[in-house]
């Protein structure tokens, strides 16, 4: 009896482990869920600009954690407005402080206050915009007191950037710096608050330069009817036109300049500016769409906002993926140096790996991507996964010009995503530069790429043109025979007849 | 069924379907009058080209070369009714509505004269596409305005010929069929707007008979 008792109770406690076993391995799928981030690539179904459609892509970036306020052993961080990443250091902008940590997140300095050059302490005001130099040399952008702080790499302060001398803008308009970048020379760019004629350009010893890479103003042709015919006294009423400011920029590391418009209507939002200040973005050309975020886009939506992306941020890693940040839906989108997007993911919400109010987003070292997330109050941090690297590494390769390596990355991404049109472009040209046109024509078709395909084509043509040029010259041989004889009976038996 | 026999046996299909056609593209003037004054047009002529355009315009949804389109799907999924009620309902319309406004503008042109008009104007169109269908599988990106020459060529030629051939129907001189031009484009304008609203209307009333016999029958 006593034995049976405990058999039932060995019973009992073997049951009870299954069941929790059952439930635990259940409790870290689910964990494993909730992290799981929604990615897609953009499939291409029609002719038009608006045919495009998003298909389930697997997400490039799997989720770390979160870097909190206390992580970072500060009080808050509720005005978090920018980050920064240089090789050893993270800078972290929170309201007025500047946080920097190294790359594990560990708090190195914070910097609160200044002492300036009257020797006196002055706490700092809310700080928008950071930018570090490759010397380690920090610049930060005090919007509220209209000044731009430079400080060594030891943290101490430089220099303080005033209103730049020469600034041609009017007097009751303050200047109000809201992001810095700078360049290897030294020449600093702004997108200040209120300035309109576009980035001001400060030259390394603090004057102004000039005005750089103006934002054209957009309007609809009937609004240029009706200022048109619009008196003197009715236009100086009426409100100005003016163009969407640029919202973040970047340098990337041959000095050119990246920038972002947040604008609801425009077509060109990310710019790539020469020294002269125009657009030399690169896009597809057979398509003929700038990379923009989003191209499908819900118009009217209930849960997710419509219109078009509104891009905040951008950050350019080494081999020329850039990568920018739709604020309006929380997404991350990627591009090549070509334009082409390499994947988009990221949603709006409150559980892990989701984004309330991104503000920021930077590359950090090869693998790693940083959101700032001011509705979360936290960094999210991500890591680059299998899938993800493959890409990277592909682009790495093709921006190597070795399109063999890149061929072998693209084919292990197909693996992953079989709808990932990019990658069989990516087979293609290598395929192509191997001289195998006729399978390289069909990786463009599945690709969807008109110019790769077009060149394919041509060789193909070619080779079917040169491999039956016999049989052609048979043809026609035998057409102009065929002529010639039906015109010799003919005659002939006219003769004959005239004859008779 | 004998006179369909010996109607068939007077039909000469070469001279209706290649020399009469030629000889209106060669003179249009002359041969759209033959058209209306010596019945040399045929209807069976115009309603077969009607279904040669439906054909042509699936086939060119279907089969048009990758350079032209931009995409490519290899289970294309093509909407075949809808195609053809896009091929035939805009000739109708139009010939409706040119019809509607020639009446009451001294347009001498009967309802069956504008169908002929509109199908021999569109014979030389629809080789032009054919040749440009072609050709669209042939070309690279760049030799691609090869291909869509043709395609702009035949809608030319098919204006053209349309234009011409409604003057002589119609009996009218150049300003005055212009102005027929500009009218006709308002009545067909005016139409769709009509049946819009006649389907957006129908539509509640369609409801609000359905809800009544749901109702009725709920209570029953």
């Amino acid at each position: 009896m006593k034995s049976k008792a405990a058999w039932g109770l060995h019973k009992k406690i073997i049951f009870c482990i299954i069941i929790n076993l059952v439930f635990t391995v259940f409790i870290v799928q689910d964990s494993f869920a909730s992290v799981e981030i929604t990615s897609y690539t953009y499939y291409r179904y029609g002719g038009d600009s608006d045919d495009y459609y998003p298909v389930p892509a697997p997400c490039p970036y799997n989720y770390v954690g979160s870097i909190y306020a206390e992580d970072l052993n500060v009080d808050n961080l509720r005005k978090l407005t920018s980050l920064c990443v240089s090789d050893d250091y993270v800078y972290i902008s929170s309201g007025n402080k500047i946080i920097i940590t190294d790359h594990n997140f560990e708090t190195q300095h914070v910097i609160d206050s200044i002492v300036d050059n009257n020797g006196q302490r002055q706490d700092l005001t809310d700080i928008s915009g950071l930018w570090v130099t490759d010397d380690g040399e920090l610049y930060a952008c005090e919007p509220n007191k209209g000044r731009i702080l430079q400080f060594t790499k030891e943290w101490k302060l430089e220099r303080i950037l005033g209103r730049p001398d020469g600034l041609i803008i009017s007097e009751n308009v303050s200047y109000q710096p809201l992001k810095v970048a700078v360049d290897s020379v030294g020449r600093i760019y702004v997108v200040a608050n209120n300035i309109y004629e576009g980035l001001v350009e400060i030259n390394p010893d603090g004057t102004f330069s000039r005005y750089f890479g103006k934002v054209e103003i957009k309007y609809a042709p009937v609004q240029l009817f009706w200022r048109m015919i619009q008196t003197q006294a009715q236009r100086a009423r009426s409100a100005e036109w003016l163009p969407v400011n640029f919202s973040n920029i970047t340098i990337d590391k041959d000095d050119f300049v990246y920038a972002t418009v947040a604008g609801s209507n425009e077509d060109k939002p990310i710019r790539k500016l020469n020294a002269k200040g125009n657009n030399i973005l690169r896009y597809p050309a057979s398509t003929d769409i700038a990379p923009q975020g989003d191209l499908y886009i819900n118009r009217y939506g209930l849960t997710v906002p419509t219109g078009k992306s509104i891009l905040t941020a951008i950050d350019i890693n080494d081999y020329g993926i850039y990568i920018v940040l739709d604020s309006k839906r929380s997404r991350v989108f990627a591009y090549d140096d070509d334009g082409y997007m390499l994947y988009a993911f990221g949603e709006s919400g409150t559980t892990k790996g989701r984004l309330q109010m991104p503000v920021d987003v930077k590359f950090m070292g090869d693998d790693k991507l940083l959101i700032a997330d001011r509705g979360n109050m936290s960094i999210e941090v991500y890591e680059l996964n299998e899938y993800g690297r493959h890409i990277h590494n592909a682009v790495k390769y093709q921006a190597q010009s070795d399109y063999r390596a890149a061929a072998e990355e693209w084919k292990k991404v197909v693996d992953y995503n079989p709808s990932f049109q990019y990658a069989y472009v990516g087979i293609g040209k290598a395929l192509y530069r191997d001289g195998d046109h006729d399978k390289a024509q069909q990786y463009f078709l599945l690709g969807q790429d008109v110019d790769y395909y077009s060149k394919a084509f041509r060789k193909t043509r070619q080779e079917f043109i040169s491999d039956n040029f016999s049989l052609f010259a048979i043809i026609v041989v035998a057409i102009v025979m065929g002529i010639a004889v039906c015109k010799t009976v003919r005659y002939i038996k006219f003769k004959n007849q005239v004859e008779a | 069924m004998n006179i369909l026999f010996q109607n068939l046996r007077v039909t000469d299909l070469k001279e209706d379907f290649i020399t009469f056609p030629l000889y209106i593209i060669s003179r249009p003037f002359k041969g759209f009058s033959d058209l209306k004054y010596e019945n040399r047009g045929k209807l069976y002529f115009a309603i077969t080209m009607m279904v040669l355009m439906c054909l042509f315009n699936i086939c060119d949804e279907t089969y048009r070369g990758f350079v032209l389109t931009g995409y490519y799907m290899k289970n294309k999924i093509i909407n075949t009714p809808y195609i053809i009620v896009m091929t035939i309902a805009p000739a109708i319309l139009f010939i409706v509505s040119n019809w509607c406004v020639t009446a009451v503008t001294d347009g001498n042109g009967a309802m069956k004269q504008i169908l002929m008009v509109y199908a021999y104007a569109s014979y030389p169109r629809l080789f032009l596409n054919i040749i440009g269908l072609i050709l669209s599988n042939l070309v690279t990106a760049e030799e691609a305005a090869f291909s869509i020459f043709f395609y702009s060529f035949g809608m030319v030629a098919f204006l053209f010929y349309l234009f011409v051939g409604l003057i002589v129907i119609h009996e009218y001189s150049f300003t005055k069929a212009l102005l027929m031009v500009v009218l006709t484009v308002g009545a067909m304008c005016i139409i769709v707007f009509v049946l819009a609203l006649f389907m957006a209307l129908s539509n509640e009333v369609i409801t609000f008979f359905s809800i009544v016999f749901k109702e009725l029958t709920m209570r029953l």
